[in-house]
């Protein structure tokens, strides 16, 4: 199809084809128009020739007409007397008419003499001379010849049909015979005839002479029809122009040669039968003695020079076009090159690659113009990618401080449980949930010495990169002077003198900070502005552990902190919590509040301190569904057991599968979690969700986690212990940490539902607690759950 | 996954664990009993433990095509796990449920 073609051959097509019918058009116009202006003149010459012929024919006729007369009126007068006067007239007539080929004076039986029974002298040319004899032989009898008798008979001028005149002039004539006579009225006597010939080889020079084209000829014909010139001598007075036709035009010769027999004049065509060739003949008639002249000419020769010229005007219109092909063909592809070459280069700037050179850029024409507008395009676009790239650069830059301050900071906090598996007197357990930016909460406990455990929970005022370097100071602090200082009291007012010093970002921490004898339980705190912790005594309700509320640090550098202190019976356990955990929100707006909080762990104390923490963690999260977390969640959990100590420690159990990053590994995944769940009695409904869990983990690192398609590995680690299992997935795929994942928007409609972000959120929703480091180009990913 | 041609629906038979692998399987042949505009595709959940994000994003690619060419895509015969995983996605308000295939088929053959 043409449609699918391209502009070049369109462009060639469409020229070559209108020029090709302009050039048929114009050609076949002038073709037929000369063919006609040629014909016609052709009919024109045609006529004038045989009429030129026919004029030229008659003089000489009229000429020989001309002398019977003559020598008729001259023999009526009695004046010659003799035979000799008689030839001597003959003979100077003759001579005087070179025209004629001779003449005769024939007498009446013995009306020249009454004694001499026939008369009749005849002179004719001989070659340059007059040559005289008698007709009156015994051989020629002419007053029994045809000119005589016809003459004689009709009492009038006549001309005979051609003949070969035996024994008088011995060639091919026409005899012109007039009678004439002596006395005048009805008294006249026939004397004789006069005559005078013309000998048709004389005449056939006149009309032999016209040649038309190559084959062309002229022909005379008599009143007969008998052939008087023909171009085949044999022919000639032997055949009539019917055998002509018969030969060589068929019916349509038939009707000319009737038209010619009875004297009209025309112009007229007809096919030759043998050849096939178109003939054209003109004809006319001689008045004189209505004989006819043809003159009959091939169409092809007359026409040669018509059709030469055609074939020349066509060669040079086939020229002409493939020249026209040729440099509609340059012009195209000087077009299209171009424009080839920018496609391509279109192609390339898709791809990404935008510096090039375009030779078509220093043309002036259209397609240049074009060109400058794409590399004006592309340079544009470099410039705007290249500042898209400075500013991406710059926000990621920015994206990745955050997010290494967050690392930071998680690291300041331990995460390793038990924290002191080797004293049986305590167990701490806690957990730290930061919210999408980079909060503010942060715990730690340590032994000031083999009995002192000194332990605290703090909240950072404001968020982000700021409020972590204020939290590790302090934490640095605390950990550094907690040594040194004599109380509590002492210790956060020296932490607190040093955090007024230069604290030009005006930033503030509430802190609840402890110290407990593992032996006797004796307890003494400092609440710097924080929330009370709950105390849950064995067998009984929770309740808020009460004292004096000191100054937030990093306010008042003369602040003074009161210390309290209580006693902690065996199995005794303390609960400390921040902000994040009473003020989590529901959908409905409600604060989780520090009662609710209350009432649950009342309801769970009897539980292992990480069941306890996690199933409060969960409660947060089933309260707080469906809203985002603000802040940071941060809960720490001690229980006591005294000098006698917890009594035999709950073994840990374990296991380890590693996989390959293919696909179909998940189903052995599956297995493995579901070997495990029923090893450890675990309900069917945590078995699916770590399965869900670690699926969506696995899948993801299997998917998206590699850059190259080589072999990986992707280590599971399953820990169990006092009804807290921890999961840990190690791999070397690129780094990612779901907890920076963006949420999904569960709420958007069918259209706009994207499905991004759901294996995470899924994960975030049946986990406990997710953990997450970068450690030593590995991802290391945490999840603990309550099994339960 | 097998999908059942029953009157003018389409049923697609969930397998009882519809994960990363299985569910490239089921988004091929969900494809395929989509060809050609409207008409109905039933999923029948009933013997389904197990979905994950895998899973729903077949199910949701489905649906979308299927809204677009004028046709639905109904589920059916959902178990606790499945029921909760799709409630937590915010899933359920997306597509027409019926507890059973055989209620499914009542109310789509009226």
């Amino acid at each position: 199809m043409i449609r699918n073609r391209g502009i070049a051959f369109k462009l060639t097509f469409f020229i070559l084809l209108s020029c090709t019918v302009i050039f048929a058009v114009a050609f076949g116009y002038s073709y037929v128009l000369s063919r006609q202006i040629l014909m016609r003149n052709i009919e024109e010459i045609g006529q004038r020739l045989v009429a030129a012929t026919v004029n030229k024919l008659e003089i000489s006729l009229r000429s020989v007409e001309e002398v019977p007369g003559g020598l008729g009126s001259v023999l009526e007068l009695p004046f010659l007397k003799g035979e000799a006067q008689v030839e001597q007239l003959l003979r100077t007539v003759v001579r005087n008419n070179p025209d004629i080929y001779g003449s005769a004076v024939a007498y009446e039986p013995f009306a020249f003499e009454s004694k001499q029974r026939l008369f009749a002298p005849y002179c004719h040319w001989q070659k340059e001379s007059v040559r005289c004899l008698q007709l009156s032989t015994d051989v020629y009898d002419y007053p029994n010849k045809g000119w005589y008798l016809l003459a004689k008979e009709k009492g009038k001028a006549v001309w005979t049909e051609p003949y070969f005149d035996e024994g008088g002039g011995d060639v091919v004539m026409a005899t012109y015979a007039a009678p004439f006579y002596r006395g005048t009225g009805d008294d006249r006597v026939l004397m004789g005839v006069a005559t005078a010939d013309i000998s048709l080889t004389q005449l056939s020079k006149v009309v032999s002479a016209i040649r038309v084209g190559r084959t062309g000829h002229a022909m005379l014909v008599s009143h007969n029809g008998i052939l008087l010139n023909y171009p085949d001598e044999d022919f000639v007075l032997r055949k009539s122009i019917f055998t002509v036709a018969d030969i060589r035009g068929g019916k349509a010769m038939h009707r000319i040669a009737q038209q010619m027999v009875d004297g009209k004049s025309g112009y007229a065509s007809f096919v030759d039968p043998n050849t096939g060739e178109k003939n054209w003949i003109v004809y006319a008639a001689l008045p004189s003695t209505d004989w006819s002249l043809a003159v009959l000419f091939p169409q092809d020769e007359v026409m040669a020079d018509v059709t030469a010229l055609n074939h020349h005007v066509m060669i040079m219109g086939v020229v002409g076009l493939v020249f026209l092909f040729i440099v509609i063909v340059l012009i195209a592809r000087s077009i299209t090159r171009p424009l080839c070459l920018l496609a391509a280069k279109t192609k390339d700037v898709a791809e990404g690659k935008l510096d090039f050179d375009l030779e078509s850029v220093s043309r002036t024409d259209e397609v240049g113009l074009l060109s400058r507008s794409f590399v004006t395009m592309s340079s544009q676009l470099k410039r705007y990618i290249e500042e898209m790239t400075k500013v991406a650069a710059a926000r990621e830059r920015i994206k990745s401080e955050l997010a290494i301050a967050r690392r930071i900071q998680m690291s300041l906090i331990p995460k390793a449980f038990p924290p002191f598996p080797d004293r049986p007197e305590i167990d701490v357990y806690a957990v730290l949930q930061p919210a999408r930016d980079v909060g503010g909460d942060f715990y730690d406990y340590f032994f000031l010495d083999e009995r002192c455990l000194c332990f605290f929970i703090g909240d950072v005022s404001g968020k982000g990169i700021p409020a972590a370097l204020f939290m590790a100071i302090t934490k640095t602090l605390i950990k550094t002077l907690a040594r040194e200082s004599s109380d509590i009291a002492e210790l956060l007012g020296r932490v607190n003198h040093e955090l007024c010093h230069g604290n030009d970002s005006c930033l503030f921490v509430t802190i609840f900070c402890g110290v407990l004898d593992v032996k006797t339980g004796e307890l003494t705190y400092t609440n710097g502005g924080h929330l009370f912790p709950l105390l849950i005594r064995k067998g009984c309700e929770a309740e808020f552990v009460s004292g004096g509320r000191s100054m937030a640090l990093g306010v008042e550098e003369a602040a003074v902190f009161a210390v309290d202190s209580l006693q902690l019976s065996p199995h005794d356990t303390l609960y400390l919590f921040t902000d994040g955990v009473t003020e989590a929100m529901d959908e409905a707006g409600n604060f989780f509040t520090e009662d609710r909080l209350r009432k649950d762990l009342s309801q769970c104390r009897h539980y292992s301190l990480p069941e306890l923490v996690l199933r409060t963690l969960k409660k947060i999260h089933l309260f707080a569904r469906n809203t985002k977390q603000f802040d940071d969640i941060a809960m720490l959990a001690l229980r006591s057991f005294g000098a006698e100590g917890r009594g035999p420690q709950t073994e840990m159990v374990g296991d380890e599968i590693v996989l390959s990053n293919e696909d179909e590994e998940l189903q052995r995944l599956a297995d493995a979690v579901q070997a495990f769940g029923a090893t450890h009695a675990f309900s069917e409904r945590m078995i699916h969700d770590v399965n869900l869990s670690l699926e969506e983990i696995v899948s993801n690192v299997i998917r998206y986690g590699y850059e190259d398609t080589g072999a990986h590995q992707i280590r599971v680690r399953f820990a169990l212990r006092d009804h807290e299992l921890s999961i840990t997935v190690i791999d070397d795929a690129m780094a990612f940490n779901p907890l920076e994942a963006p949420e999904p928007d569960v709420d958007a409609s069918l259209e706009e539902r994207k499905i991004g972000g759901l294996g995470i959120f899924f994960v975030r929703r049946l986990m406990d607690v997710l953990e997450y480091r970068r450690d030593g180009g590995k991802n290391v990913l945490t999840m603990r759950k309550v099994v339960g | 996954m097998e999908i059942q041609s029953e009157g003018k629906m389409q049923v697609a038979i969930i397998p009882a664990r519809l994960d990363m692998v299985t569910s490239k399987e089921a988004e091929a042949a969900l494809a395929q009993a989509m060809e050609g505009d409207g008409g109905t595709i039933l999923c029948d959940f009933s013997a389904c433990d197990y979905i994950s994000s895998s899973g729903l994003r077949v199910l949701l690619a489905t649906a979308k095509e299927m809204k677009r060419r004028g046709g639905r895509l109904v589920l059916c015969g959902f178990k606790p796990y499945v029921h909760d995983v799709f409630d937590s996605a915010g899933f359920l308000p997306l597509f027409e449920r019926f507890d059973s295939k055989e209620e499914a088929m009542t109310a789509l053959s009226d």
